[in-house]
């Protein structure tokens, strides 16, 4: 994903400030107050750098964007995780705990019938399985796509 | 937003004075109008670095938790090698423990604690771990106790003898306690009763601040005993792509078992060895009457066993004396009554079976990480997929083929020929042309290609292989690797193996004292990397100049010889004939010689005009395209610019591309694990094994006759005495052979029979 792409799912005056940035990188690039900035290893040390008059006002507008970074980054995160158990025909953990329902059968009902009574069970528990991760993975693409 | 920023320049406005000093009004202040303009110009920088700093936050996150789990693997396969899972061990672990904390709830120091100290908020828990920790250390206190025994101090100690070992102890471990390594072993211990092994995110940070080995063996001191237990049937085989096989199968592939296959024995075998050596005897009882007879020391040495042709014997040697005879007739009786042990294991029929109707196949790994089950489709894809380089293969027509295979085998006759003309052993001659076909007609032998996974790699790659030892051009390669072995001899750089690390690494003078780091480099792709026409040429060379005293003769047949094993190498595979267009084959026999001598002659070259390298680096070796070396440097990216400074090929062509990975406290190297002592900084090593190990070694169940296996267990000790550069370290792997023998079935009498007799031997 793109810079831009990026920061417009984030609010729309991320769009403005990602146009600018990318419009301004030349600019940015020689400006000196910025060069501290590739320093900073967190949310305070970037709101430190701000003047002193405007750290209040722009505070709450980085802490959102901050926040909601961070939660983009999480949702990227378990989709490619999701992603990755379809890939491989594996089970995130929740889907791992749920288990296929069992009912004993008695010895002679097994050995009369010609394939297990339960392989349908197993399969449509499969399929359920299958379809469910499936699900997961199309809502969280979801929720990335509307953030993008 | 816009409306704080109005507001904020509005409250710093600045006053208007007139001439009587009044004021008169208020205007904006220019110093604020451009604080905000600046605020304004530099915001969108400022988000998006709020907004990075999260994605690296992610990142990391992501990276760390990936550490982590590969962390756990690694502790997965050492405790699966069962060598950490002896009942006995554990229980002297937990005695220890709960002894140390009773005394300490009595405020008491423990017993004889040398290595027990009592930390600031450490708990019984993190004694253990401590416990665990100072037991190599408690060896080395040993092996120096052991050292002033030697000097006279005698076993009977005195109280001054005591006390002055006390305050060393306290010494060392106040130095161990203070060091980096020792603070971060400290984190750990504090943040051990909150592990959970099976939960990887629940590991401390500060496990990657000590040494890889130490994390694992933490995991493994805390992983619950159920753990440690159900870990000796935790391995599976390796199984490639849709390969599904039996619980039962899997398990028995996977614990790393060699069979051998059960045949009825076959009393001629023995008897034919006995006939065999009572011939040998005779010949040699002959030969040596000869040279006595003739007032020699030793037999002229003609004949070469590298040269073997394996002809049968048209003459009989002369008989013995009566008494030699006799003696031998004595052994007779013995040799018809030996009979091997008989065992059974039939689930090798079950493994056949399901290996043919499923059309799988059993194959090996590479780096030896043991056997995998695939699919003979795979398998087939997976070496075609070698053979599609067209920069190193090319197809060959049946026409073309008949060409090459006419021309080589001319070229090697001609070779002979000329061997012979330059005045070389008969016996060379002859084993020149030993692999032309006798009747014209017929076509030599062209290696069969095959790949062998790179199962530790992902995505899996193949590792090409072409075994020449048949083919029309491999006693070429043999004579040639053969002339090129003593002039490596000369090379000090070039390691033969482990063994010689370990014999040089005593030897080096290394400071204790000075920083340093341990660096470990390989050559990408060494042997497809480099030009042929180029090396050969250098190699030419490199013969001509460390053979002064040859003939031109002499040297033409080398050199005829190094292009004749090097150019035209065909293999087959799925019926279809490739040629090896580029780089050296991995299977001629001097294609090792040849890469060692190229790199061998950089490297010199390298290490003689460079007084930096001189200054900074004590210790290099090389072992074919894995490099080790010791860097005193301040920082690791300090040692590893001056690791970079060197080159395995010409600075103009870059054809070499070495990568390098730097450690300040150990690397692997081979099959040894090189580390930095946290407390006394010498160079020490003991035994690495790789992740995905499977350990094979023979099971009991095995058909293998018992010498073969008490052999095999006394090399795997010899081999544990080399690698390992203390008596601590080497009791420890011997503690751990055993361990793992007896998970593989073997009595744990024998074993220790073995072990008593062969401890101190080796």
């Amino acid at each position: 994903m793109s810079f831009p792409s990026f920061t417009r799912a984030l609010s729309p005056a991320a769009v403005a400030m990602a146009n600018a940035v990318t419009l301004m990188a030349p600019l940015l690039s020689d400006n000196p107050r910025t060069h501290s900035l590739n320093l900073c290893s967190g949310l305070a040390e970037v709101i430190g750098l701000l003047p002193i008059d405007y750290r209040e006002v722009l505070r709450p507008g980085l802490t959102l964007l901050s926040q909601l970074a961070g939660k983009y980054v999480g949702v990227q995160e378990s989709l490619h995780k999701l992603r990755e158990h379809r890939a491989k025909g594996t089970f995130p953990p929740t889907l791992v705990s749920c288990h296929q329902p069992e009912i004993p059968f008695t010895k002679e009902f097994l050995e009369a019938s010609e394939m297990h009574p339960l392989n349908k069970v197993k399969a449509s528990f499969e399929a359920y399985r299958t379809s469910q991760l499936l699900a997961l993975v199309e809502a969280i693409q979801g929720i990335s796509s509307t953030i993008d | 937003m816009v409306e704080a920023f109005a507001s904020i320049t509005a409250n710093m406005q600045r006053p208007v004075l007139d001439e009587h000093m009044k004021v008169t009004h208020w205007e904006a202040n220019p110093a604020s109008v451009e604080c905000k303009n600046r605020v304004i110009v530099d915001l969108p920088a400022y988000c998006s670095r709020v907004i990075s700093i999260e994605r690296a936050k992610g990142t990391a996150k992501v990276a760390k938790s990936k550490a982590k789990r590969d962390l756990k693997e690694a502790a997965d396969v050492q405790m699966a090698d069962a060598k950490t899972d002896d009942e006995r061990l554990c229980v002297e672990d937990i005695v220890n423990c709960k002894v140390a904390s009773a005394f300490k709830k009595l405020s008491l120091s423990k017993p004889n604690s040398a290595y027990a100290p009592s930390l600031p908020d450490s708990g019984s828990d993190s004694e253990t771990l401590l416990l665990f920790r100072k037991r190599p250390c408690q060896a080395e206190e040993g092996s120096s106790e052991g050292e002033c025994e030697d000097q006279g101090e005698g076993p009977s100690e005195t109280c001054h003898g005591e006390s002055r070992r006390k305050g060393k102890r306290a010494t060392w471990l106040s130095r161990y306690l203070e060091s980096e390594q020792g603070k971060a072993e400290q984190e750990v211990i504090r943040a051990a009763q909150y592990i959970k092994y099976d939960n990887p995110s629940t590991y401390p940070d500060s496990l990657f601040k000590v040494p890889a080995p130490i994390a694992i063996s933490t995991l493994i001191m805390v992983a619950p005993p159920e753990v440690r237990r159900a870990a000796r049937i935790h391995h599976e085989v390796h199984v490639g792509p849709g390969v599904s096989i039996d619980t039962l199968l899997n398990r028995t592939l996977g614990v790393g078992l060699q069979f051998l296959l059960f045949r009825k024995y076959d009393d001629r075998l023995l008897m034919n060895a006995y006939d065999d050596f009572c011939e040998r005897l005779r010949w040699k009882v002959y030969f040596m009457k000869q040279l006595a007879d003739k007032g020699l020391d030793e037999v002229p040495r003609e004949y070469d066993p590298d040269y073997d042709l394996h002809l049968p014997r048209t003459k009989e040697a002369e008989s013995l004396p009566a008494y030699v005879r006799n003696h031998i007739a004595r052994c007779k009786p013995f040799s018809s009554d030996f009979r091997p042990n008989k065992s059974q294991f039939g689930d090798l029929v079950c493994l056949q079976a399901m290996l043919q109707a499923c059309n799988y196949i059993v194959t090996m790994t590479d780096k030896n990480l043991g056997c995998a089950i695939v699919t003979r489709q795979w398998f087939i894809d997976g070496s075609q997929e070698c053979l599609a380089d067209r920069n190193s293969y090319v197809e060959v027509s049946p026409a073309e083929r008949q060409v090459i295979l006419e021309e080589t085998v001319s070229n090697v006759r001609e070779l002979a020929d000329l061997a012979e003309l330059a005045g070389l052993s008969e016996q060379l001659c002859k084993h020149l042309v030993s692999k032309c076909p006798k009747d014209e007609t017929c076509e030599p032998e062209i290696p069969w290609f095959y790949g062998i996974p790179k199962i530790h790699k992902q995505p899996v790659k193949f590792r090409p292989i072409v075994p020449c030892h048949s083919c029309v051009q491999a006693p070429a390669a043999k004579y040639v690797s053969k002339c090129l072995k003593p002039i490596l001899e000369r090379c000090k750089h070039v390691l033969k193996g482990t063994k010689q690390l370990a014999i040089d690494l005593a030897k080096a003078n290394i400071s204790p004292y000075w920083k340093k780091f341990l660096v470990m480099g390989d050559v990408v792709a060494f042997y497809p990397s480099l030009l042929l026409e180029q090396t050969i040429d250098l190699v030419i060379e490199i013969y001509r100049l460390c053979n002064p005293n040859n003939t031109p003769r002499e040297n033409e047949v080398f050199e005829r010889a190094i292009r004749l094993a090097n150019y035209n190498l065909l293999c087959e595979f799925n019926s279809v004939v490739y040629r090896q267009i580029q780089g050296l084959a991995m299977g001629v026999a001097c294609s090792p010689d040849i890469a060692n001598l190229w790199g061998a002659y950089f490297e010199d070259h390298h290490i003689i005009n460079d007084a930096v390298w001189q200054q900074h680096v004590p210790f290099y070796r090389r072992f074919i395209d894995d490099m080790f070396m010791i860097v005193y440097a301040n920082s690791a990216e300090e040692a590893l610019c001056i690791t970079q400074r060197l080159r395995l090929d010409d600075p103009d062509s870059d054809v070499i591309k070495l990568t390098w990975e730097v450690s300040e406290y150990n690397v692997p190297f081979l099959d040894m694990l090189v580390y930095v002592h946290p407390i006394h900084g010498t160079i020490e090593h003991k035994p690495y094994q790789k992740k995905l190990n499977h350990l094979e070694c023979v099971p009991w169940t095995s058909h293998h006759p018992k010498d073969i296996k008490k052999g095999t267990f006394i090399g795997e000790m010899s081999r544990f005495a080399t690698l390992n550069s203390t008596i601590h370290g080497y009791s420890e792997s011997i503690h751990e052979l055993h361990s793992l023998y007896i998970s593989r079935g073997y009595p744990k009498n024998l074993l220790d029979h073995w072990i008593k007799d062969h401890f101190q031997k080796r």
